[in-house]
């Protein structure tokens, strides 16, 4: 058995698939167990740790005091500080979490991930007053998100975006002093203050598709057999935010409509775990 | 030159610190400078107290092996706040380690980016990183038997989440847990311990308040391996007076073996927990893991 799943992997995949299993014993939709954990560093200023079967993810978050780019006194203000990011995502696959990876120079699979996970940062409606350091605004918060792959099974990017979600509201930031230009200093004893993040939750969900079959949360096996990937994402209002299909083959409209409806199945459940270790 | 490809700020930040700290050691500056005027006998009589454990006591260690499925053996290590993740792949082939008589040992160390709220690190790997993969390497290559795995390579790759002091010894303690997981054959398991001399107090497992207390303090680091009672790395830096040497080396011994006894029973939970598994109803993976073992030798 085990050395024909060695020399003819789809096939063996395929005579699961028939019976509406997988090899694991999970059904064609069921999701691995996902745990998550936070701001188990001390070091940054908000951090999680998701753990989706075997894949773990860890995100920490950095804040550094930057001085915004001055902003043009007639020009429209409100504008400008829109199209400015505060936030910067990268992911590190490294060579820790699987042997597909090296250490000279970020993955194709990383860096698009990254992209990915920047373009949806700025979905969050983040009022700018949030990341002010002082109580003017000339110096400003900026915050570094680094998601570090841990143990890559497959599906690392709905790991991801609820790490980096739950990390946000995970971080604390406080008030500071100015007293030279380019000296910024933390000032104790004022109070910290939490990000408003509020009813924009990211719900995603990825699935593989191999052959008609369509395997939702799917292990590194099965995203290896697989032919085309979809990734779902949606927000608090039930809005798409991120829609992925990257294959071969077409995709049927019908599958589609299921993935969306797995989606918004999936919503209590993140909803619940994100609330539940931020309160 | 490496380049960079990840997307980043193009504005220039900093990690702010905090101002009563920054008003203290504001204040302490001005006091030397004034007792320098005094006296003309260097000062740096800096006397610090620890007030939750004793001089020559452990923080506490908490330890786990087997925990990334996809590496051959991995170990996840956490002395209080700092916490350390080892993975091993290997031993394996590579187009490189053709001609070698031996395996070939990699070691790399990474620090997370926000794994220390002072120190700024980037994504690429800089001279400390470097230099610290350095001494964990040859830590534990002495205890590694490589000639049992001609032409291959056996990668060490160790990453670093939260900084609080001794990061050194977690990392040399995770490798060779996470080596003895991945069932590379060695002489024995490489136990470590470090100490911080601040004036006559030798503090031994520092946190990482304790390492940058003073500049210049004399800093050791042993790594060794305790059933053969063989040194295989001692490190010592800083300004130190030659009995100060002695005893503290002597005092890392001893935290040493320790350290070797929580991390022999660890390995040995571990093995039941398993075997256990194993018992269960999946196939028992020691006698695979035996058998490539056999395979290897021949």
């Amino acid at each position: 058995m085990e050395a024909f799943q060695k020399i003819h992997p789809l096939e063996f995949y395929r005579k699961f698939l028939e019976r509406s299993v997988r090899p694991d014993g999970r059904s064609l939709t069921d999701i691995r167990k996902t745990t998550l954990s936070v701001g188990s560093i001390t070091t940054c200023s908000g951090s999680s740790f998701v753990k989706i079967g075997n894949t773990s993810v860890v995100c920490g978050i950095r804040a550094e005091v930057g001085e915004p780019p001055s902003i043009n006194q007639t020009g429209i203000v409100s504008n400008q500080s829109k199209n400015h990011s505060y936030i910067f995502v990268n992911v590190e696959l490294g060579p820790i979490c699987s042997n597909a990876f090296s250490s000279s120079k970020p993955s194709e699979k990383a860096m698009s991930l990254g992209t990915q996970l920047n373009a949806l940062i700025n979905r969050l409606d983040i009022p700018t007053t949030d990341f002010y350091f002082d109580n003017e605004g000339k110096a400003r918060w900026y915050l570094y998100v680094d998601i570090y792959c841990l143990d890559y099974d497959g599906n690392i990017t709905d790991a991801s975006i609820i790490a980096m979600l739950s990390a946000l509201k995970n971080v604390t930031l406080q008030q500071g002093i100015i007293v030279e230009p380019n000296q910024y200093f933390k000032d104790s004893e004022q109070p910290t203050r939490k990000l408003s993040i509020q009813n924009n939750y990211f719900i995603p969900l990825s699935f593989a598709v191999i052959d008609d079959y369509i395997l939702s949360d799917p292990c590194l096996e099965e995203e290896k057999l697989s032919s085309g990937q979809i990734t779902i994402t949606f927000n608090e209002n039930q809005e798409i935010c991120l829609l992925l299909y990257t294959g071969t083959n077409g995709i049927a409209d019908d599958h589609l409509k299921k993935c969306i409806q797995l989606t918004k199945n999936r919503f209590d459940f993140i909803n619940k775990l994100v609330n539940e270790n931020n309160s | 030159m490496k380049i960079d490809y990840r997307s980043g700020n193009s504005i220039k930040t900093q990690i702010p610190l905090d101002y009563k700290e920054y008003l203290k050691r504001k204040e302490d500056k001005q006091q030397q400078q004034q007792q320098q005027q005094q006296s003309t006998q260097p000062t740096g009589a800096i006397t610090y107290k620890r007030k939750d454990r004793l001089d020559e006591q452990f923080r506490q260690i908490f330890m786990k092996t087997g925990i990334v499925t996809q590496a051959s053996g991995s170990c996840y290590l956490e002395i209080e706040k700092t916490k350390v993740l080892c993975s091993v792949y290997g031993p394996r082939a590579t187009p490189k380690t053709e001609l070698f008589e031996t395996a070939k040992l990699n070691c790399e160390l990474k620090y997370a980016t926000f794994s220390s709220n002072k120190e700024k690190f980037d994504y690429l790997e800089n001279t400390k990183e470097k230099d610290q993969s350095l001494i964990i390497y040859q830590s534990i290559i002495g205890s590694l038997r490589l000639d049992k795995y001609p032409k291959t390579v056996v990668d060490v790759y160790i990453l670093v989440l939260n900084d609080d002091g001794d990061v050194l010894v977690s990392a040399i303690t995770a490798a060779s847990m996470a080596l003895a997981d991945a069932g590379v054959e060695m002489y024995d398991m490489v136990a470590s311990c470090s100490a911080v001399c601040i004036k006559d107090a030798t503090l031994i497992n520092p946190t990482a308040q304790e390492e940058t207390l003073t500049e210049g303090a004399g800093k050791i680091l042993v790594s060794k391996m305790p059933s053969h009672n063989n040194i295989t790395q001692l490190i010592q830096t800083g300004e130190l007076n030659y009995n100060n040497v002695l005893e503290s080396v002597n005092l890392c011994i001893d935290g040493s073996d320790k350290i070797y006894s929580i991390m022999k029973q660890n390995l040995i939970d571990s093995l039941l927990r398993q075997q256990k598994k194993d018992g269960d109803g999946n196939e028992i993976n020691g006698i695979t893991t035996n058998a490539a073992d056999d395979q290897m030798e021949e």
